[in-house]
């Protein structure tokens, strides 16, 4: 529980967060790579939080703290510029008559696996081998940023929820973390019981 | 340092929203008009349309048209756009199809990225406009003209829309 709230209030803040910074201080970057240099350093401060926060939750000498928050940093930053390109790509070749739920669906399920494979490897470099269990690690990254993308844009797309809708940021970023943290969860919790059994050597790193 | 980095963050989030607010309408008063469909005076666009994301969901009637009603209701989209319901005065309602009776018998009027978007598709798009309209936008229940592309949203029954909007104002009383 104590991971997958790190995990929501780690992404809540950094969309939150990466709205002002990107909003107030990014656009003289805009015209730089048609928009993309502005997505990477929207990332990078998602990427920024989600690390801190998550950190604070990770077993305690598992990681250093900089090194974890920076691969953090990194992995959401490239995995927001794949997201968007990848976004684009699919809103342009999907037919705009298609129902919303299915041809929306399949760009933002889409476009959060490209987020989750970008923190999920980032993260996967630096996490201890106990704690990641193989690529389940990148796996449930993918999963859980896919479906947890898919049901934020849903929920605030489709539903009329007044506290979400003039939330929109922090909603967006606790409901994509609580699919994140759940299915990260899923890899670490028995990942640190085999961590903790006797005889396991702690800390071992690839 | 955090201390420092959360002051400035509230700082940044105290000035979202600052702008120009436009408060009179450059044409003639609104009822000089009243033909069935009076699209107004010429209209001029600018060059918002280059950064609605994904275009082809959008048909363009018209590149730009001036109208007048009553803004019904104001919400954020998960796009980056404002979505406005505007209940038009009669001598506009013309401009309404079957698919706007979805929309509560208003037409939709969307300024766009007025906000960094969380939909993917739209992240760069937005990002990539160095001038973002950033004025206040009309708040429910002013009676107010807007210019704006005229299009039909094909995601959205097809339904009438003013997207992106390129200005607006208060109608003269």
């Amino acid at each position: 529980m104590r991971w997958i709230g790190a995990s929501v209030v780690g992404y809540a803040l950094g969309a939150t967060l990466s709205t002002a910074v990107v909003g107030a201080i990014a656009r003289p970057l805009s015209p730089l790579a048609g928009g993309m240099i502005v997505v990477f350093v929207f990332g990078a401060v998602v990427g920024m939080m989600i690390g801190t926060a998550q950190f604070v939750a990770l077993p305690r000498g598992a990681v250093t703290g900089p090194r974890w928050i920076l691969m953090t940093l990194l992995g959401a930053a490239v995995g927001f510029s794949v997201a968007a390109v990848v976004g684009e790509a699919l809103a342009n070749a999907i037919d705009p008559t298609l129902s919303v739920a299915i041809g929306g669906g399949v760009i933002q399920v889409t476009s959060g696996a490209a987020l989750g494979l970008g923190i999920g490897s980032a993260q996967w470099i630096v996490l201890p081998r106990q704690l990641r269990m193989g690529r389940s690690w990148i796996v449930s990254n993918v999963v859980g940023a896919g479906l947890g993308y898919g049901a934020a844009i849903g929920v605030l797309e489709l539903l009329e929820v007044p506290i979400l809708k003039t939330n929109l940021m922090s909603s967006f970023g606790a409901i994509l973390g609580l699919f994140v943290g759940a299915a990260q969860a899923l890899v670490l919790w028995p990942g640190r019981r085999r961590a903790l059994s006797p005889g396991a050597s702690h800390g071992e790193r690839e | 340092m955090a201390g420092r980095f959360i002051g400035l963050a509230i700082a940044v989030l105290m000035c979202v929203g600052c702008g120009i607010r436009a408060s009179s309408d450059p044409s003639a008063s609104a009822s000089s008009r009243g033909t069935a469909v009076n699209l107004g005076p010429a209209c001029t666009a600018t060059d918002q349309d280059q950064y609605v994301y994904r275009p082809v969901r959008l048909r363009v009637i018209m590149p730009c048209v001036h109208l007048t009603g009553t803004v019904v209701t104001s919400s954020a989209e998960a796009d980056g756009d404002i979505h406005l319901d505007v209940r038009l005065d009669a001598s506009y309602e013309g401009l309404l199809n079957p698919g706007n009776l979805q929309a509560g018998g208003s037409l939709v009027v969307e300024p766009v990225c007025r906000f960094p978007p969380v939909q993917a598709e739209a992240i760069r798009v937005c990002a990539s406009d160095p001038d973002p309209y950033a004025d206040a936008l009309p708040a429910v229940g002013e009676h107010v003209w807007l210019e704006g592309r005229y299009v039909l949203d094909l995601q959205h029954h097809a339904w009438a829309e003013l997207h992106p909007l390129y200005r607006w104002g208060i109608v003269d009383r």
